[in-house]
């Protein structure tokens, strides 16, 4: 007999062998559970991306929630010209990049909050020996990361971090890709900078 | 710890649960916008779309008065013809309604071959009149 859980994990099975353009074509003519199965797929990339951009939750869960349904809405207009995955990355730099620009955000390295909201998330997920690491890590990821303008911050975040080539970068981000080369470039240029400040700072500056 | 250091120390966060719940309350209650193709484009918009795009709007706008003008003239004929028609017909019917019930009257004493007493004469002339009144006012030409 099957059991309710063995039904969910046979319907996420089906919903993973589904490639995205049969998901994208069922969601856009109003499948709510096929926007779900895409969801789930980018869920983590999304709240990855705005998170690591602002590192608050509550402004990266909203900027998450108003890309999915921008996606929701825009879906029976989306022609395919490009990989699903590329347009919703290009409408996550958009949202992020213009939340930051209208609410004139800027990361602050010093901000107790954004420490804590690190530090909660960590402990909440990860067992507390490695957390603590992680969470060193992260820190210092957000203090260097802060030093950088949005435009090259969300650059190196895709490269460096979501791990997508230069190619798909200059798709997302509309930019020629030489112009993304340079740009990643200089934000790590810039990210070594101020971790040899930080590191030198540690020992007394 | 350097930068690439770092990098590799950090792990992917997980979303709050509160996301999933959001969206899947938001979409539920959000309509999603339609392809323009699903919307049957009725002739009206296609002869737009022919307008607009050939920008013929000046000889479509001349072409249009004239057949304005053109039915105008043609209906006022029309109407005009028409009502000398009804006319004529109302005529035919005002004699044969007259032949029929004036006439009656009169032709009733005459076929007999009698001759009329001056008193009869005054009746018929008061029948006739009576019948004539009726007929106008049952609206004469136009009942």
């Amino acid at each position: 007999m099957t059991t309710g859980m063995n039904r969910k994990d046979t319907l996420a099975d089906m919903v993973e062998k589904i490639s995205d353009a049969q998901l994208v074509k069922m969601a856009a003519s109003g499948d709510q559970k096929a926007f779900a199965g895409l969801f789930d797929r980018y869920e983590s990339f999304v709240w990855n991306v705005t998170y690591r951009m602002t590192y608050n939750s509550d402004i990266a869960e909203d900027i998450s929630q108003d890309v999915f349904v921008s996606v929701w809405i825009a879906l029976p207009k989306f022609e395919g010209r490009s990989a699903f995955r590329t347009w919703l990355y290009r409408i996550v730099v958009n949202k992020t990049l213009n939340w930051i620009k209208s609410n004139r955000f800027e990361l602050q390295y010093s901000d107790e909050k954004m420490l804590k909201n690190i530090e909660n998330h960590l402990l909440a997920n990860e067992n507390p020996e490695e957390a603590i690491n992680i969470m060193d890590a992260e820190k210092t990821l957000a203090k260097i990361l802060s030093h950088l303008v949005p435009e090259r911050r969300i650059a190196i975040i895709l490269r460096e971090i979501e791990g997508l080539s230069y190619e798909d970068i200059s798709e997302v981000t509309l930019t020629p890709i030489g112009t993304v080369r340079s740009r990643i470039s200089r934000a790590k240029d810039d990210l070594k900078k101020v971790a040899i400040d930080m590191e030198e700072c540690r020992h007394g500056c | 710890m350097d930068v690439d250091g770092i990098i590799n120390t950090i792990k992917r966060l997980q979303p709050p649960d509160s996301l999933q719940k959001n969206v899947v309350k938001a979409v539920a209650t959000t309509p999603q916008e339609y392809k323009p193709e699903e919307v049957q484009p009725t002739i009206i918009d296609y002869i737009w779309q022919v307008i607009i795009a050939r920008k013929i709007f000046l000889p479509l706008t001349a072409a249009a008065l004239i057949a304005m003008v053109y039915v105008n003239l043609n209906v006022t004929t029309v109407i005009r013809q028409g009502n000398e028609q009804l006319e004529a017909v109302m005529t035919t019917n005002t004699e044969k309604f007259i032949r029929e019930t004036i006439d009656t009257v009169f032709n009733y004493n005459l076929d007999n071959n009698v001759q009329l007493s001056h008193e009869e004469e005054e009746v018929n002339d008061f029948v006739s009149s009576n019948l004539m009144e009726i007929y106008w006012i049952n609206g004469g030409k136009n009942a």
